[in-house]
């Protein structure tokens, strides 16, 4: 809301309900600065991927496996000072428990985002031409996904969000999750389709298994958001 | 003036019964605090007495022919039977525990009931929770409508929930005074004991110190344990119950608020096609209206024979 705009009575009506509900103006606030870190998170995640399968494991991914983690790292702090406030008694309970589970699956999306970096550091994973296409497809669904996740989580608790909005976000996000899916199943299929060690094979259906974890957990998100919206329906 | 004491402790245990109705749900659901709940309710109840209370007055006066003594018996009466319900944390209708102990008193004394007056407020207490019934179910419709129309975020959500529970509470509390504080006093100003304006203010005040002492037992029975609304419901339930109190205040007859507020749930309950109100509970509340009434009629009719008792050597 764009102060300069309202009446004098108007403004004054806006101080009172800030003095009221400071907590909750402070939550509020709080989780729109966490949706920018988190998304900020996945962006970094995915300049990860990118520089990995064009160039492999080269200082720069390594640069942006340390952004990825440095900004989870941002995201854990924000939570605890969220669930802080909550705690402390901001909104009704109803919505802190609402608020607390979103926080919670929102989080473990990125934690498997992470591990996914570090399987590729760590394991020092060699992707074979055959699968790389799929690969990339997967990433590119996978951040989508997770593009949608950061709107729909906005559109419910984030100033200006309108509840509306989140059935057509949520159906986008299951359609995405869906496809990935599908690429999951012919990416394994064609990893035992190679003429590579079976080692190998399990080690690169770690990472696709890991990786496609990442959707499921955005669509797990879309499951509780939808959830939280019903519940709010009249 | 220590007759007015029987009032003044009649009023009290109103307080302390029926805060739970308009600001029980708010409280529980902890969306306001106690200490927040009570001021505000103590203030509306005060202020709804004094500004509308008049209309019940003449009508709670006009019951029976009341004199000073009869008026402090049927208060006494009506408050014992009241605080006996509030201990047992049965939320209970003053209103049937005041013309309870009128009745009671008025066969006892031999003194004339005004059948049709007397008919005049059983017809309101049975259009009570049947007015609160569909009151709900329009406010739930039309509000339910507005309120998807906005479709707000979490946040905006509780806001809204969080000030109209507040707003509602206040009305509710307002719409009490007005209806009730004849309960209190009427009867005293029917005696001509006090004038009309000092009858609103005394019994107003009453009720008030009965909000801030003792109302907290019953709001935990009334949020926990009959009602499990989303808060929504719940600001439907209180709004339609602070509307019916207030008409029937306009109206002139004293009215239960447990009453609107059940009857409020059921409408709720109608459109959610969900069993809001536990059966239990409900058949309690059913037997403490019926107990009332009767508890009160006894009580006041024993006090008043006891106390014309005559030693006969």
């Amino acid at each position: 809301m764009i102060l300069s705009t309202l009446t004098e009575p108007q403004r004054y009506a806006v101080s009172l309900v800030d003095l009221f509900m400071r907590r909750e103006r402070k939550v509020q606030k709080l989780m729109g600065r966490y949706m920018e870190t988190w998304i900020g998170c996945i962006r970094a995640f995915r300049d990860a991927w990118d520089i990995y399968l064009n160039e492999g494991i080269t200082e720069e991914f390594l640069y942006r496996v340390d952004a990825t983690h440095k900004e989870e790292s941002r995201t854990d702090d924000m939570r605890r000072e969220i669930e802080h406030e909550l705690y402390a008694k901001a909104l009704i309970p109803e919505s802190r428990g609402d608020i607390l589970g979103i926080l919670e699956t929102v989080d473990r999306l990125l934690t498997e985002a992470e591990w996914t970096l570090y399987e590729l550091q760590l394991q020092e994973i060699v992707l074979p031409d055959p699968i790389k296409p799929n690969i990339v497809k997967t990433v590119d669904l996978t951040c989508s996904c997770c593009e949608m996740v950061n709107k729909a989580v906005r559109a419910l608790f984030v100033a200006g969000g309108k509840r509306r909005d989140i059935e057509e976000l949520t159906d986008e996000i299951d359609h995405l999750e869906s496809e990935v899916d599908h690429l999951e199943r012919a990416l394994i299929r064609g990893i035992f389709k190679l003429e590579i060690d079976t080692g190998e094979k399990l080690l690169l259906k770690g990472l696709v298994r890991r990786l496609t974890k990442v959707s499921d957990g955005a669509e797990h998100v879309a499951d509780r958001l939808t959830l939280v919206s019903v519940k709010r329906r009249v | 003036m220590y007759h007015l004491l029987g009032g003044i402790f009649l009023g009290w245990s109103l307080g302390a019964n029926d805060a739970a109705n308009v600001f029980g749900t708010a409280v529980t659901s902890r969306m306001v605090s106690f200490f927040t709940a009570a001021i505000l309710c103590s203030g509306f109840v005060v202020l709804g007495s004094v500004l509308e209370g008049q209309a019940g007055m003449a009508t709670i006066g006009a019951l029976a022919q009341q004199n000073l003594y009869s008026a402090t018996v049927t208060s006494v009466g009506a408050a014992v039977s009241i605080t006996m319900m509030t201990l047992m944390r049965i939320p209970s209708s003053t209103s049937q525990a005041v013309v309870g102990s009128i009745i009671g008193v008025g066969l006892i004394s031999g003194a004339d009931l005004q059948l049709l007056g007397l008919i005049k407020v059983a017809i309101c207490w049975v259009g009570t929770p049947i007015g609160a019934l569909l009151i709900a179910w329009l406010l739930y419709r039309s509000l339910g409508y507005l309120f998807n129309s906005l479709s707000p975020n979490i946040y905006t959500h509780d806001e809204l929930m969080r000030a109209g529970l507040v707003l509602s509470g206040a009305y509710g509390a307002y719409a009490l005074g007005a209806n009730n504080v004849a309960n209190v006093t009427g009867v005293y100003v029917g005696a001509g004991l006090l004038t009309t304006f000092w009858g609103m203010l005394v019994g107003g005040l009453s009720i008030a110190v009965g909000v801030i002492t003792y109302s907290k037992p019953v709001m935990a029975t009334v949020g926990k344990a009959i009602v499990r609304l989303d808060a929504f419901s719940a600001l439907v339930v209180v709004l339609s119950e602070a509307i019916v109190v207030h008409v029937y205040a306009w109206v002139g007859v004293p009215v239960s608020t447990s009453q609107a507020v059940v009857g409020a749930v059921i409408g709720v309950g109608l459109i959610k096609q969900a069993s809001a109100v536990k059966g239990s509970t409900i058949y309690r509340i059913v037997m403490g209206w019926m107990i009332t009434p009767l508890i009160a009629g006894l009580v006041a009719a024993g006090i008043y024979f006891v106390t014309h008792l005559r030693y006969v050597p």
